[in-house]
């Protein structure tokens, strides 16, 4: 009889306005990680962004790439890329909406002689301000294992509220 | 609506021009995700096929669209109508990791038209080139099962099966 496959790994939760938002978990149990972000507002308006982490360890070493078109409400649309960045940036998240809200896959991760790479689709509501959501993708061009993803905000913003949950796909 | 993703089966193989998934589409969901979590190429592009009752469906009546975002150049808008296959869905020339793809098949036992979207990330020697695509079968048939075929010989491809309910 066929049964749930999508496991809930665990929740982080925002609390005391902190720097960072990590979620570990992720090891060989499962070869693909799904992951949930809901409402992560800034203590000031500011850029989300985000890095694996290995062994618990935020990386913010220059081996971040990533790329995504992002579809702002009342503009045109972007075609935006970067290379060797410290980290992956998103989008300027007003600080007094909703948040920012997405769906990552992550892949590789937990292979320790592969690079970590994932898939995203985000929305939220920036401070131009419009609705600004769009899909692309990442990776972590370091050949080791990753255990988690961390979320930060560029400008030294804490978080005021918000939750990532992960998730794994189990056979 | 609660959903629940449901395990099917799972197929891997290494050195090989294509793999087939047979017999995972049934008329126990209308709606199916498959995850690629390895694609490695030398270096070449992977695409897909449904199958139906006879075999892999290769005829000329696929249709597709995808965004090829880029970390290390342009973008690119790559359409095909009348093609004999979808995608690409990933590509890989012996870079750590090679690619992985979710694609999510809607109704394909059904005996209407075959749709499905993908989203795909990689590494390339030039960089991450990332995959959104969108495509359909146009053959009102019921369709069983999945085809991956490299542009070249495939050297490690995993695939997964989920039912969504």
């Amino acid at each position: 009889m066929a049964t749930g496959s999508l496991i809930k790994i665990g929740t982080a939760t925002a609390s005391g306005s902190p720097s960072t938002l990590k979620i570990t978990g992720i090891d060989t149990t499962y070869n693909v990680y799904m992951l949930v972000v809901k409402n992560l507002i800034p203590s000031s308006d500011d850029t989300i962004g985000w890095r694996v982490t290995k062994g618990g360890s935020i990386q913010s070493d220059s081996e971040y790439d990533n790329v995504r078109q992002d579809m702002p409400s009342a503009a045109g649309f972007q075609d935006n890329e970067e290379e060797n960045a410290t980290g992956v940036t998103n989008a300027t998240v007003e600080s007094t909406g909703d948040g920012f809200f997405a769906t990552f896959y992550l892949f590789n991760f937990p292979n320790a002689s592969e690079y970590s790479y994932g898939t995203f689709e985000h929305v939220t509501w920036v401070t131009t301000p419009q609705l600004f959501g769009g899909a692309g993708g990442f990776s972590h061009t370091v050949a080791s294992a990753s255990d988690g993803l961390s979320f930060y905000f560029t400008g030294g913003a804490t978080f005021s509220s918000g939750e990532i949950v992960l998730y794994g796909l189990n056979k | 609506m609660a959903t629940s993703l449901q395990y099917i089966t799972s197929v891997s193989g290494s050195n090989i021009s294509d793999l087939s998934i047979t017999n995972c589409f049934t008329a126990n969901y209308n709606v199916y995700q498959v995850i690629l979590n390895e694609i490695e190429f030398s270096s070449s592009d992977m695409y897909f096929r449904f199958i139906n009752g006879s075999g892999v469906v290769s005829s000329s009546n696929y249709d597709d669209a995808v965004h090829l975002q880029r970390s290390y150049g342009d973008f690119a808008e790559n359409k095909t109508v009348d093609g004999t296959s979808l995608g690409s869905i990933g590509y890989d020339d012996n870079q750590n990791g090679g690619g992985a793809t979710v694609i999510y098949v809607y109704k394909p036992f059904t005996s209407n038209h075959t749709f499905c979207t993908w989203q795909n990330a990689g590494q390339s020697g030039s960089g991450t080139p990332v995959r959104r695509g969108v495509g359909v079968l146009k053959v009102e048939e019921s369709h069983t099962g999945i085809n991956f075929v490299g542009g070249d010989t495939i050297e490690k491809v995993s695939a997964t099966v989920y039912g969504v309910k």
